[in-house]
């Protein structure tokens, strides 16, 4: 071989092992970008997920706080319509109250609307007795030739009407009791009182939070 | 001719020793290549696992969410307030309604 062969082949060796290089560095050039682009990708998933998790906290918090607030003012309107209900029927009982102690005239109707109410819901017997408060002993004396007229006109017979001796303690109405005294009805104001709590409450609470005054 | 063969052997054997050492060169470079790429990811994985965004976006939620949950606690007091209001103004005719029931035994409102 000459010097003229050799050259040739230095050149075609050291291209190859250019080329061998270039080939190397290539493949480690696209092996650190896909090392880089996965390394993003995770990166991306991790702010992705601790994100999600961060925002997922902050719900929670607040639709706790949210919970809690709206429990609260369940319980708010519960008082508020407890507080005025109260109002309402104390406000009722200090009236009736005066009604009864200084508009005799009226509060006797009442009495006697209130004694015939009660013959008119016991069974039918031929003697019914009035027991009353020691404030009322007058009115029910005056009014007894009335009830007793009404009572034996509604249960169609002759009924007899007295006054018990006993005396109750109440704002004003009435216990009567049949005869034999087994049966009574309760009407005095504070049992009409608790009947309205109990079977109108509903419709206390209607009038009491009405948007419209009819 | 021989001494010239001999010759050329030892110059391409020369030029053989300098293409290893360039590939050998090129294959170094490419380990540390791969090496830095790898501390990279590594960086940036730790980053993302440090970094503070997804706080930030949690204060942005919770900030938006607060004021959410004040305009749902005004709405609530308004409300009671209201309704306060409703029950001031319709106490007497409920103290009538209730004295109507109790005294004259009428239901109607």
């Amino acid at each position: 071989m000459g010097r003229k062969g050799v050259e040739p082949l230095k050149l075609e060796i050291r291209r190859l092992a250019e080329e061998e290089a270039k080939k190397i560095l290539d493949e480690a050039k696209r092996k650190a970008n896909s090392i880089i682009e996965e390394a993003k990708r995770k990166a991306e998933e991790i702010l992705r997920r601790r994100t999600e998790q961060a925002l997922k906290e902050a719900r929670r918090e607040i639709e706790l706080k949210m919970a809690s607030a709206r429990i609260k003012h369940k319980v708010d309107l519960i008082r508020l319509r407890q507080e005025y209900t109260e109002k309402a029927f104390s406000e009722a009982l200090n009236r009736i109250r005066t009604l009864v102690d200084e508009n005799r005239e009226e509060y006797e109707k009442i009495f006697i609307k209130l004694a015939l109410d009660a013959i008119s819901k016991l069974e039918d017997y031929d003697e019914y007795v009035l027991i009353v408060r020691e404030k009322d002993l007058d009115i029910a004396r005056r009014a007894l030739g009335t009830i007793e007229e009404e009572a034996s006109r509604i249960k169609r017979r002759n009924v007899k009407i007295t006054i018990g001796e006993e005396r109750i303690e109440c704002v004003g109405g009435m216990i009567v009791c049949t005869g034999n005294r087994r049966v009574y009805y309760n009407n005095t104001v504070e049992a009409r009182i608790d009947y309205v709590k109990k079977v109108m409450l509903d419709k206390v609470h209607e009038i009491l939070f009405r948007e419209v005054r009819t | 001719m021989a001494e010239w063969a001999e010759l050329d052997i030892m110059e391409l054997m020369e030029e053989e020793k300098k293409a290893e050492k360039i590939v050998e060169e090129a294959r170094r470079r490419a380990e540390e290549i791969v090496k830095q790429a790898e501390e990279e990811a590594k960086r940036i994985v730790e980053e993302a696992e440090k970094s503070k965004e997804p706080e930030e976006y949690k204060k942005v939620e919770y900030e938006k969410l607060l004021k959410e949950l004040k305009r749902v606690e005004e709405d609530h007091q308004k409300r009671l307030d209201r309704l306060k209001r409703i029950a001031e103004r319709n106490l007497d005719d409920v103290v009538k309604f209730i004295m109507r029931v109790v005294l004259y035994g009428e239901e109607g409102s």
